[in-house]
């Protein structure tokens, strides 16, 4: 995994499993690797990994189990407000960048049903 | 709990040169943290002074709560402490030797760090590769079972590929609760494995924070912070 080095390492592991919960990579219910496994995976420090886990677990989106590791929550409303947030978060996002170029609301639902049209029609090579 | 490491009021000249002064920080279990600081800033006589290598320093250095030079030899593991270049010696022979001096040193784990990195330890110090010298010093430094470990430049002069293979094993070989201490000239390839930065600068530590911190709160990268604290001064 290639990190930004402006943003958090913490904030991106927390997007990381975010995007493997919401593309199901991660079912519910899945255990996670134990904490040193992530930090060689992804080659960041314990610490790090421990930061974004423990702050998965407060939002609910992990579940710890005593001495038996970390594991992906069942609650299906959980992952549903979960792909909610961060689709939510992405759009505001593109939003505001648009919003800085001056469009009007109308055209960038115009702008964005045409980029999907153009993303869908015209096979890349 | 109680830090691995502690110094205060480090200081140190050589010939009439003031090379540290006032040097205080404490690192706790667990912490990778980087020292950072332009050639000839002091950070390799500063890991040299904490291993005992040099003696005429002022202040106090406590490992694992101790002051005593010969406890705190056993309490510390470095990769300066073999050179490697010089001898014909097989790396597995070496490593036996090595064992009667350091009272911690697991051989077991060395031949698991050395199959971790795909390192013959049937292979003839001379014959190493700059890559290979440089896992096997990492190999040697990881072997030894103690609280603290000093990493001078343990990534420098090897592709990221080497790079992140040694950090990879640094991570997994480190013991339950020991500290990393180590200075790397090339920031951006260590900033994903270290949680906190000191920045050694005008013969003492000048900034003292977590790397997540100067993301978080300067949108900064670690590189762009360090090099922040030179052009304060152009």
């Amino acid at each position: 995994m290639k990190f930004d080095d402006r943003i958090p390492i913490y904030y991106q592991i927390k997007q990381y499993f975010y995007q493997q919960i919401i593309t199901q990579q991660l079912q519910p219910g899945d255990k996670l690797p134990g904490v040193r496994q992530l930090a060689v995976d992804l080659t960041v420090n314990v610490n790090t990994i421990q930061r974004a886990l423990q702050e998965l677990i407060t939002e609910g989106v992990l579940f710890s189990k005593r001495g038996l590791g970390n594991f992906v929550t069942t609650d299906h409303d959980t992952i549903k407000q979960l792909k909610h947030r961060v689709v939510s978060g992405q759009v505001a996002w593109y939003y505001h960048q648009l919003e800085k170029l001056g469009l009007s609301p109308a055209s960038m639902q115009q702008a964005l049903a045409d980029y999907i049209e153009e993303e869908n029609h015209d096979p890349k090579s | 709990m109680t830090p691995n490491l502690e110094l205060t009021d480090i200081a140190f000249r050589r010939h009439q040169q003031v090379i540290l002064d006032s040097v205080n920080f404490a690192v706790s279990p667990n912490q990778i943290v980087a020292l950072l600081g332009a050639n000839g800033a002091g950070k390799t006589t500063l890991l040299r002074i904490i291993a005992g290598v040099i003696p005429d320093f002022t202040g106090t250095v406590h490992v694992s709560e101790q002051t005593d030079p010969i406890a705190i030899k056993a309490a510390i593991s470095t990769n300066f402490d073999h050179d490697l270049r010089h001898s014909h010696q097989r790396l597995l022979k070496y490593a036996q030797a090595t064992r009667v001096l350091w009272p911690h040193f697991d051989l077991a784990q060395f031949e698991t760090i050395c199959e971790f990195f795909e390192l013959s330890t049937a292979k003839h110090l001379d014959e190493l590769s700059k890559g290979q010298r440089k896992q096997a010093q990492l190999a040697l430094c990881l072997a030894n079972r103690v609280p603290l470990y000093l990493l001078d430049e343990p990534f420098d002069g090897l592709d990221l590929m080497h790079q992140t293979q040694l950090q990879k094993g640094l991570l997994q070989f480190l013991p339950e609760n020991a500290s990393v201490l180590l200075t790397d000239h090339h920031v951006e390839s260590i900033a994903n494995l270290i949680d906190r930065v000191m920045i050694l600068h005008h013969h003492t530590i000048q900034a003292d924070t977590s790397a997540d911190q100067i993301r978080e709160q300067r949108g900064q990268s670690i590189s762009e912070y360090f090099q922040s604290f030179y052009q304060k001064e152009d």
